[in-house]
């Protein structure tokens, strides 16, 4: 970490000096090519420079968790159940701490560009900072956005003695870690998982929830009834949200996103076949506007009460038992996945938390960090029904049953829901773009191939 | 303050006041010309003097400068990122690449794509601006009660924050709360996806920006119509035309020119449109309505590739200055 | 022409049916308006209501949301603080330049000034997000200002030309032979005589800073975020919150509305960068 200082010592000076030729060149167009060479230069050279300036002292001493008394940290979320149950806990920590946390939380969409506009701008202003490792980790990384957590857990005047942090598996730290970089830590667990209304089965004559996809389409026919305002079936229809939801019908259909050397293979008949079920279910069961929903949108039509089955990610499960926002709370089931002609594969998404590196108050955000996946706080969410990343952490008793036998079911055998590149919003939406034509009813097959030239294309320039 | 007193014949009057020109005080001229020899000059008589005669220049500078340095710099620096591959991060610098993004840009069928649509969204929205704008300056040509109210209502659109509008025009397509579903179903007709609708997407996006902007061309081809001269409308009369025979064969020729103005801001303006359809759309659904702006803003800020940006950006300002330029041109015969 | 009963008929109904094609016509124009304003007035019961809600009892709640729920007044104030930046700069840089170039037909220059309103902004958007990212002037009223000045100085430009044209040359030509210098006369004498001018250019310049979102998207960070920003932003968890979306538009949209009715006359003019004279 020290090994830059010396760059960084000398950053603020070639700025000033780039500033003060801009004004003296002002007016002349060499100039102004000067100073964008110039310019360009502090870029090339200043580069390696940031990453992490805090310069800090290495904490010494026993762990005190009032250590940073009077600091204040930023901490950027997304709008996720995961945030809005953490929120009110977070003068539990302002309390043990003395540290001020502004939490800041944006919708999904505007959540991901003010992070990625943030970070890139190399701000400081951003201490703590949700992030999903399937979609960003390997973009981020390679930037230099995340400060690596490694050192901080391992300084045992930073990290408290109960802990626990091999309590992660080795295969979520593994998920982790990029280049040896331990990025962030996992804080919310989903997996997909499908949701539906035990009264709306019942009137329609069937006394159990889909197992396979025939019998899916088969329960979402018998329930639509738009003139009712109930509508059989619903998943993400909104294009790049939609891809983490039709990675199961593409698994269980039998194909995949990727080769093993990163070609795009879902382009492949069986990927096609699963490309244009899940949009047909959603064109001829889901409700209207479909290509324009997203979890937001589903969510609340369920709990209006106009969607029987509903697939999503197990987040939402906190959301459709609330009984304050939905008077069909009580009647909602939980099922895993049902099985497609090729098998009975799950999927499971990760948000997790890292620390930026450009923070000028790392040690402290390393407390609220270690504070947001400590055992306390994981255990109080798990109460709830939140699954956090931690082994040894089990749901609480008032946890509906149903949900952690269909929860667990799931996460035995998920996969994660996105294409491991490094490029994932871009190629998200590139895959988005081929699920909105199928449900749309255009041709699947050709949207998907377009897709997946994009795909290939994309990842070759990475 | 000091006054040069430059009137023709009247004796410079050598000033020593407030100026702090003590210092800089010169051999006296005996000429009696001012005009040709000057008169001894303090420095800020000196530097008026100077300002005098450079008027345009340095009264010019101080904005040129500016627009120049938030400009042409950036313009520059454009240039330069779209020859390099670049993420935004300060690890990984940018890298040369000669011409591939702009290889690349002409094979992504994305990018060609968003070209297109940005070119027919433009054309039809401008279209329907001109014929709807055209129109409503000929209703409210004429003398009525409230015609200043109605004026200001017309007002409106192109002034009200267009975010706040398009969040609203969005919640009015909305599939299930939106009040449009509820008039279709009310009227007997099966309600509407709307924006979700690929037919309708790119459509509504375009009313919107008519609604918005309609009232523009309305308003300045208004102020055409009041400068019209009578007698051209009196001859017609007399030859007895009826009132769509003078719209067509007087009015729209004599105001034919500032209707082309009105129509040559609003394409350009159109070409640009962002607002409106990242609230609405954000592109959506799939890359439906997704425009050149709207791409260049994800291939910048969701996808960091800053060098393909550029790159991008250079096409689409040279696309927006082709037409633009071309639209000048014209303009410019039918300007007197 | 003899005013025949039936001409006089005929002329009644084009007349009601000039009225009835006005209001027709109108509808579209006032009803968005009305849709806003009357969704900030709703209960959620009455939002989400399966049938359209036409008559019901009005509430403020989405208002206090807004207020209590959101720093709105801080981004209001940052709208204000950004507005008020950028259009002062532009008035110091835009009124001598205007001045210069009706005064000397420098029309080459004034096309200069104008390219920066043809030129698409996200072309500025990319440089100056890399640039201010270097000088670690992201979320700074300073950046905002300076991209915001790239709306409020061709505006101000523009629009002054065709005031300062409509200065008699002679006054100008007077006060030169009284001796005063050219910038005597522009401060003392051509200023004070466009001070109308001068408030309907500042005013429109001020409401298009204001109603601007590209920049601020990007360069305001949670310190000076804009009120377009705030609201396109402003959703909560679970549920998009029409009723508080629809109150803080309304809240946005009042303050521009009644400057707007100030500079009607003007409002074109702006808007056609100068071209015609409303």
């Amino acid at each position: 970490m020290r090994r830059f200082t010396v760059r960084i010592d000398s950053k603020p000076i070639a700025i000033d000096r780039t500033e003060k030729r801009m004004h003296r060149r002002k007016f002349t167009r060499g100039g102004l090519v000067a100073t964008a060479v110039i310019l360009t230069v502090s870029i090339f050279t200043g580069c390696a420079a940031t990453g992490d300036a805090s310069g800090e002292e290495v904490a010494t001493g026993s762990f005190d968790w009032k250590r940073f008394d009077g600091e204040e940290i930023r901490f950027v979320a997304g709008l996720q159940p995961w945030q809005a149950a953490v929120e009110p806990l977070i003068p539990q920590f302002e309390q043990k701490t003395g540290i001020k946390v502004n939490m800041e939380s944006l919708p999904e969409d505007q959540f991901r560009q003010r992070l990625q506009v943030e970070l890139t701008a190399g701000s400081d202003d951003i201490d703590v900072f949700m992030s999903s490792v399937q979609q960003d980790g390997a973009r981020f990384a390679q930037s230099g956005w995340y400060e690596d957590l490694k050192p901080y857990i391992e300084n045992k005047s930073l990290t408290a003695p109960d802990y626990d942090f091999g309590d992660f598996s080795e295969s979520v730290v593994n998920g982790h870690t990029f280049d040896g970089v331990l990025s962030a830590l996992p804080i919310q667990l989903e997996v997909q998982m499908l949701y539906y209304r035990k009264d709306l089965l019942a009137k329609a004559g069937f006394d159990a929830p889909p197992a396979t996809l025939d019998e899916l389409r088969e329960m979402a026919a018998a329930m639509t009834d738009p003139a009712d305002g109930v509508y059989g079936w619903a998943a993400r229809g909104k294009s790049a949200a939609a891809v983490t939801q039709l990675t199961s019908f593409l698994l269980n259909y039998g194909a995949t996103y990727m080769t093993e050397d990163g070609k795009a293979a879902f382009d492949s008949k069986k990927g096609i076949a699963a490309i244009e079920e899940y949009g047909s279910l959603i064109r001829d069961y889901g409700p209207s506007g479909n290509t324009n929903n997203s979890w937001e949108e589903l969510l609340a039509l369920f709990q209006a009460g106009s969607l029987a089955l509903w697939a999503d990610n197990s987040g939402q499960a906190v959301a459709v038992r609330d009984a304050a926002s939905s008077k069909y709370a009580d009647q909602v089931g939980f099922a895993p996945m049902p099985a497609g002609p090729a098998g009975d594969a799950q999927t499971f998404f990760g948000w997790a938390a890292g620390i930026s590196s450009s923070s000028a108050q790392k040690d402290a955000s390393w407390l609220f960090l270690q504070w947001l996946t400590s055992p306390d706080v994981v255990g109080q969410l798990q109460d709830q029904g939140i699954a956090g990343g931690r082994q040894s952490v089990p749901f609480g008793t008032d946890v509906n049953p149903e949900f952690v036998t269909a929860f667990q079911s799931a996460l035995s055998k998920a996969q994660p829901q996105l294409p491991q590149v490094k490029s994932v919003p871009e190629v998200r939406d590139a895959i988005g773009a081929a699920i909105v034509t199928s449900i749309q009813g255009g041709d699947a097959a050709a949207a998907t191939k377009k897709a997946a030239e994009a795909f290939d294309q994309i990842v070759s320039t990475e | 303050m000091s006054l040069t007193p430059t009137k023709e014949g009247t004796p410079p009057v050598a000033r020593d006041t407030a100026t702090g020109g003590s210092a800089s005080r010169t051999k006296r001229s005996d000429s009696k010309f001012p005009t040709k020899t000057p008169t001894p000059l303090t420095t800020r008589q000196r530097l008026s003097r100077f300002v005098d005669r450079h008027v345009l220049g340095i009264y010019v500078a101080p904005a040129v400068a500016f627009i120049s340095l938030v400009m042409i710099f950036p313009v520059v620096f454009t240039l330069f990122l779209s020859f390099t591959e670049w993420f935004g991060s300060a690890r990984t610098p940018p890298k040369f690449v000669g011409i591939d993004n702009f290889v690349q840009l002409f094979q992504d069928e994305r990018f060609l794509l968003a070209t297109g649509r940005t070119i027919l969204l433009t054309a039809g929205a401008v279209t329907a601006q001109t014929i709807i704008g055209v129109g409503l300056a000929v209703l409210l040509h004429r003398q009525f009660v409230l015609r200043g109210l109605v004026r200001s209502i017309v007002l409106l659109p192109m002034i009200a924050t267009p975010v706040a509008i398009a969040l609203i025009w969005r919640l009015m397509f909305h599939p299930q709360l939106g009040i449009l579903n509820d008039i279709l179903t009310r009227i007997g007709f099966a309600p509407s996806d709307w924006l979700a609708d690929p037919n309708l997407a790119l459509l509504l996006v375009g009313v919107v920006d008519t609604w918005e902007w309609a009232p523009l061309i309305a308003l300045i081809t208004l102020a055409g119509l009041a400068a019209l001269p009578e007698d051209p409308f009196e001859a017609a009369s007399i030859d007895g035309a009826n009132g769509w025979q003078k719209f067509w064969h007087v009015t729209l020729p004599m105001v034919r020119p500032i209707v082309v103005v009105a129509v040559v801001f609003r394409l350009i303006e159109s070409l640009k449109t962002f607002d409106v359809i990242f609230v609405m759309t954000q592109g959506g659904p799939g890359f439906q309505t997704e425009t050149l702006n709207i791409y260049a803003y994800n291939v910048a800020f969701q996808y960091q590739r800053l060098g393909y940006s550029a790159a991008l950006l250079i096409v689409f300002f040279l696309l927006v200055l082709l037409i633009s330029s071309s639209m000048m041109k014209l303009r410019r015969p039918k300007e007197k | 022409m003899a005013h025949t009963a039936a001409y006089r008929v005929k002329k009644g109904l084009g007349s009601f049916g000039f009225y009835l094609l006005l209001a027709l016509v109108l509808v579209p124009f006032v009803f968005v308006f009305y849709y806003m304003v009357t969704t900030s007035l709703k209960s959620p019961a009455d939002l989400v209501a399966k049938d359209f809600v036409w008559v019901f009892q009005p509430t403020l709640d989405n208002y206090e949301q807004v207020f209590e729920q959101t720093d709105f007044l801080q981004f209001a104030l940052n709208s204000m603080l950004v507005g008020l930046g950028s259009v002062l700069v532009a008035l110091v840089l835009g009124l001598p330049a205007a001045y210069a170039i009706a005064r000397y037909k420098a029309p080459k220059i004034a096309l200069l000034v104008l390219s920066s309103r043809i030129t698409p902004g996200i072309t500025f958007l990319i440089p100056l997000f890399i640039i201010f990212s270097q000088l670690k002037w992201i979320d700074t009223y300073q950046a905002l200002i300076i991209a915001h000045l790239l709306v409020t100085l061709p505006m101000v430009t523009w629009l002054m030309i065709g005031f300062f044209e409509d200065i008699p040359q002679e006054i100008i030509d007077s006060a030169r032979v009284d001796g005063a210098s050219a910038t005597r006369t522009f401060l003392e004498v051509v200023l004070p005589l466009t001070r109308g001018g001068i408030a309907a250019a500042s005013i429109l310049a001020f409401i298009f800073s204001w109603n601007h979102f590209m920049f601020s998207v990007v360069l305001a960070g949670r310190m000076t975020r804009t009120l377009p920003v705030a609201v396109f932003e402003f959703m909560s968890y679970g549920q998009i919150n029409w009723g508080a979306i629809a109150a803080a538009a309304t809240v946005m949209t009042i303050p521009v509305v009644i400057m707007a009715l100030f500079v009607q006359r003007n409002i074109v003019q702006g808007l056609a960068g100068g071209a015609v004279k409303g």
